[in-house]
């Protein structure tokens, strides 16, 4: 069988895993991203429909939620697999550009130092609430 | 011809002896594309804001108190509506990969976009408050 | 029965300035004329330069495949009534898309030839050709294979597909819907091989289900669920090549 002929041949990039693990961090982030947000947000939602919430959200607040066993274990999962989820995601978009996709390699490995510094620096910002 | 633009022409009309239809399945995509990007963008926002924390609680606050602002809440409901739907349409994929709903495509992005809405509108109406707040 | 008017997109080999649309009054000379009708009367008619490409006039042999008001379709398979009303209307004709344009309405189909070749498209008999091999008519396998052999290779989901259109180098909708096809029929002897070149970073993980091939096909093939048929295929023997269930 004959190759096809193709403008990003031999770039052996978009493979079975990524699409894979899209899928399985996709549907992680479901049960995550529910958590996260309810939490963040409308856990106070009877005090809001009483009306006796009448303060703004502030750090007192937040640190209270943010401090809490589950809410640690939840944030820091979600915060690497959102990372992975959506550079993954940019990766699978910017691949479809012939000119990334000649570069698939560099532009691979920048993404997960991306990733990986972003993961570093939103735990050190995570931290503030626990220590 | 690697990109083409005409790939993302509109116009079109569906026609009774051509099974075209409605074109949801490529809307269905370019809003996954569309809301899979913005939700990368602000995830950056989002740490670069949490990590002000690390300035002292007084620069978080002040921060906070901005972004509690009405147009900021409505910001925020678009947000939801992103999550929402990328989600929704995210599960629908999923159901493909499985084998599941191939012929209910169509069907199937109509419910996301009336789940998106109704949760959107759910939202919204709690934060009514925070949007006409004096 | 009104007149309609026929608007075709022009390119001509010699023009530099690239493509410009040209209408042209027609009558509807019957309410069973086909878009292929259309052109052909403005060919005799108005303008013998208009190139178009067409043979069997019946939806049969796949060389009429334009786009008609933006939307993929076989001009003899797409009758003007179904796009104007009965006091005329517009009809706009342009060539299929992510294949370069030879003149006109006639685009050069290399591109998509060769992926159908890249994917394997040549049916390899199993024990060396011998006959007879049979899948009988209320098989299960039959069943299964019969909607993906009806393709007849007119591009059109070629030219409807987004990914494509974004990467010349994605086998695309028809060469991986006679990949499963292939797969599918005991009696090809491709089997692995094939998976695994369906598999690679041009096939079918570039598939984003958007359905635009399925919706336009005039042989109403459901080609995403070929794609989608293949794709559950290399995952369960990936997963199984993990746990060592392969052999
Ligand atoms: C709520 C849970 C989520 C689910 C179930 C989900 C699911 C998916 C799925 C199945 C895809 C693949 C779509 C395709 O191949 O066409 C995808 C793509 C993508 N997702 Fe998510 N996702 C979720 C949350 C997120 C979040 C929070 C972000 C942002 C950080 C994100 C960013 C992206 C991006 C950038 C893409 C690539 C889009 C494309 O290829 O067109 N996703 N998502
Ligand atoms: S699969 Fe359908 S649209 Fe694609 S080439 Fe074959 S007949 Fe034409
Ligand atoms: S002329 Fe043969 S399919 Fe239209």
């Amino acid at each position: 069988m004959a190759a096809p002929l193709t403008e990003n041949q031999a770039t052996g990039v978009i493979g079975f895993w990524p699409w894979f693990f899209q899928r399985i961090s996709g549907l992680l982030l479901i049960a995550l991203l529910a958590v996260h947000i309810w939490m963040g947000h409308f856990s106070g939602l009877r005090a809001v429909i009483e009306g006796s919430q009448e303060e703004l959200v502030l750090y007192s607040i937040v640190q209270q939620r943010l401090a809490q066993g589950l809410f640690v274990f939840v944030d820091f999962s979600l915060l690497g697999l959102v990372l992975y989820h959506g550079l993954n995601g940019m990766r699978n978009i910017l691949l479809e550009w012939p000119a990334a996709a000649r570069r698939a390699q560099a532009m691979t490995l920048g993404l997960w130092v991306l990733g990986a510094a972003t993961f570093v620096y939103g735990a050190w910002a995570l931290l503030a609430f626990i220590l | 011809m690697a990109l083409s633009l005409r790939t993302w022409s509109l116009h079109g009309s569906a026609s009774p002896d051509r099974n075209s239809g409605t074109r949801a399945g490529w809307w269905a995509w370019f809003l996954q594309r569309l809301t899979g990007v913005a939700l990368v963008g602000y995830l950056f926002l989002h740490i670069l804001v949490i990590s002000t924390v690390q300035a002292g609680e007084d620069t978080f606050n002040s921060v906070l108190i901005v972004l509690q602002k009405p147009f900021f809440v409505v910001l925020d409901l678009l947000l939801i509506a992103a999550v929402v739907y990328h989600g929704l349409n995210g599960v629908r994929v999923l159901l493909f990969d499985l084998g599941i709903g191939l012929k209910q495509q169509a069907g199937m992005f109509w419910i996301c976009m009336v789940l998106t809405t109704i949760i959107t509108a759910v939202a919204g109406y709690f934060s009514l408050p925070l949007i006409f707040r004096n | 029965m009104a007149d309609i008017t026929l608007t075709v997109k022009r390119t001509s080999t010699a023009d530099e300035a690239g493509p410009s649309w040209q209408s042209f009054q027609v009558p509807e000379i019957a309410e069973t004329m086909s878009v292929l009708d259309a052109l052909i009367w403005v060919q005799q008619n108005s303008d013998p330069t208009l190139a178009f490409r067409r043979a069997c006039r019946v939806k049969m042999c796949g060389t009429c495949g334009v786009v008609i008001n933006g939307r993929e379709g076989l001009a003899c398979g797409t009758l003007v009534r179904s796009l104007v009303g009965d006091r005329g209307g517009e009809v706009r004709v342009e060539p299929m898309r992510h294949l370069p344009v030879v003149r006109d309405l006639v685009t050069d189909p290399g591109v998509f030839y060769q992926h159908l070749a890249g994917a394997g498209a040549a049916f390899s008999p199993k024990d060396g050709g011998q006959e007879p091999a049979e899948i009988l008519p209320d098989s299960k396998e039959r069943k299964t294979i019969d909607p993906h052999r009806e393709c007849i290779y007119c591009g059109l989901c070629y030219s409807a597909c987004s990914v494509a259109g974004l990467d010349s180098g994605f086998l695309g909708p028809a060469a991986l819907n006679r990949a499963f096809a292939l797969v599918s029929d005991s009696r090809d002897g491709g089997g692995k091989q094939r998976l695994q070149v369906a598999a690679t970073e041009q096939g079918i993980w570039r598939c984003h289900t958007i359905f635009e091939c399925t919706a336009v096909c005039p042989k109403g093939i459901p080609i995403t669920a070929a794609i989608q048929g293949l794709k559950r295929k290399v995952v369960v023997s990936k997963l199984k090549g993990l746990i060592g269930l392969d052999r």
